[in-house]
């Protein structure tokens, strides 16, 4: 993965002269240009940048107030100052601000290029994957529990985000000036990824209330809405397309069951829940697959106290049954 | 069994990841039922006619699984975990 690199100067001179050196780095950073703090924000707002090289004395906003901002709203962006007007007090300042590294002009561009492709590399210190599904891999990281920095690049697309990660609790997602769950979305529902993993999480604070799992399903449907692949007919259909109101439609379900079977029905409840109309879609999808025909019904056990029956509909019915109800007969009920 | 496409072309990532939590599944369609079971090295899908008793087919996988060796686990990701 090629990291954007941005560079932060009054000197325009000298920002285009480093540019140019840097052509021979270009296999592993590009290089953006800006000339004072103002601009490198609208730069942080649309790109995704790995590092930020900023000088201190600058117009509108020097490189101290730019270096707060990143630590504050990028606080996994490292910044590195070049200045030409060192002293030991300002190099203790800034590295109390946060700066990973401290260069006093002039440099030499190869000093500066070590130190960027140094830090650089920690991005990729947990290593790097290419061509993986998301999904699954962060599933892996959640089941354990890692601390890290996921850097993701979408194969076909070369769009870039970043998940932040802490004891495999997902905190946030950001795409250039995209966060949170909006961005998660999108970058989960990337189909093939290049991406690399940096141990430890900058953040501490958590933007997404959201688990893994419902985060994941939810950016698949809306995929799926946005392009919806072509569905054979009969996969899904409603179960009543009549007047009948839901409730009594439940009742009259409910009813069914405890005449055809009798008490030892095991039936617990009977509600409607769109919390599983995701899942139910992805599992119809099977049956036109295998040629099976319509989705009638499906039976879940999750090893909960209860088991479910889920019923496709314009919002998914959900019969919670006692695990050792007579199942082939419940299922054979309300199929028919 | 005819099917719309190689089961091996088919991107199956969207439906693993639907059956997230579930132990076991019992899909039924018009014209027939897939049994899934969760296992340690993976899913075990069951086709089936649509009047199978469910009760043969659990008591035949608690049989036959115990005897499924997990395969030895690659590299892969095990570098990126070391404790």
């Amino acid at each position: 993965m090629i990291k954007n690199v941005l560079l932060v100067d009054d000197d325009t001179e000298m920002l285009h002269a480093l540019k140019a050196g840097f052509q021979r780095y270009k296999e592993s950073f590009a290089v953006l240009l800006a000339e004072d703090g103002l601009q490198a924000l609208e730069v942080l707002k649309q790109n995704i940048i790995s590092l930020v090289v900023t000088d201190l004395k600058m117009p509108k906003m020097d490189g101290f107030e730019l270096l707060a901002h990143v630590m504050q709203h990028y606080p996994d962006i490292p910044v590195i100052i070049i200045t030409g007007y060192s002293t030991p007090e300002m190099e203790q300042l800034a590295r109390e601000g946060g700066a990973v590294g401290y260069i006093a002009k002039p440099f030499l561009i190869e000093n500066l290029a070590r130190q960027i492709l140094t830090t650089l590399r920690k991005e990729s210190e947990g290593g790097t994957l290419h061509n993986i599904s998301s999904g699954m891999f962060l599933q892996l990281i959640e089941m354990e529990q890692k601390t890290c920095t996921i850097r993701l690049e979408e194969k076909e697309g070369g769009k870039k985000g970043i998940l932040f990660f802490r004891d495999g609790e997902l905190l946030d997602a950001r795409i250039n000036n995209m966060q949170g769950e909006s961005a998660a979305h999108k970058i989960f529902s990337w189909d093939a990824v290049n991406l690399s993993i940096q141990n430890g999480c900058a953040l501490k604070e958590n933007k997404i209330q959201s688990d893994l799992q419902p985060l994941i399903l939810e950016a698949m449907r809306r995929k799926d809405e946005e392009h919806p692949e072509a569905v054979p007919e009969g996969v899904i259909e409603q179960i009543e397309s009549g007047p009948e109101e839901p409730t009594e439609r439940l009742n009259r379900l409910k009813a069914k069951i405890e005449k055809e079977i009798g008490q030892q029905c095991g039936l617990e409840d009977l509600y409607q829940d769109a919390f599983w109309d995701s899942r139910v879609t992805q599992l119809s999808k099977i049956g036109a697959f295998f040629q099976l025909g319509k989705f009638m019904l499906a039976y879940i056990d999750k090893g909960d106290t209860n088991d479910y029956i889920l019923i496709p509909g314009p919002k998914t019915t959900v019969v919670s049954v006692d695990p050792r109800c007579p199942r082939d007969k419940i299922l054979r009920v309300i199929s028919e | 069994m005819a099917v719309n496409e190689a089961p091996e072309q088919r991107d199956w990532r969207f439906f693993l990841d639907s059956l997230e939590g579930m132990r076991e599944t019992d899909l039924v369609f018009e014209k027939g039922r897939i049994y899934i079971r969760k296992t340690e090295i993976g899913y075990l899908m069951v086709l089936m006619a649509l009047y199978v008793p469910i009760a043969m087919i659990r008591l035949n996988c608690d049989i036959l699984l115990p005897s499924l060796q997990p395969s030895k686990s690659g590299r892969k990701f095990g570098r990126f975990f070391k404790k």
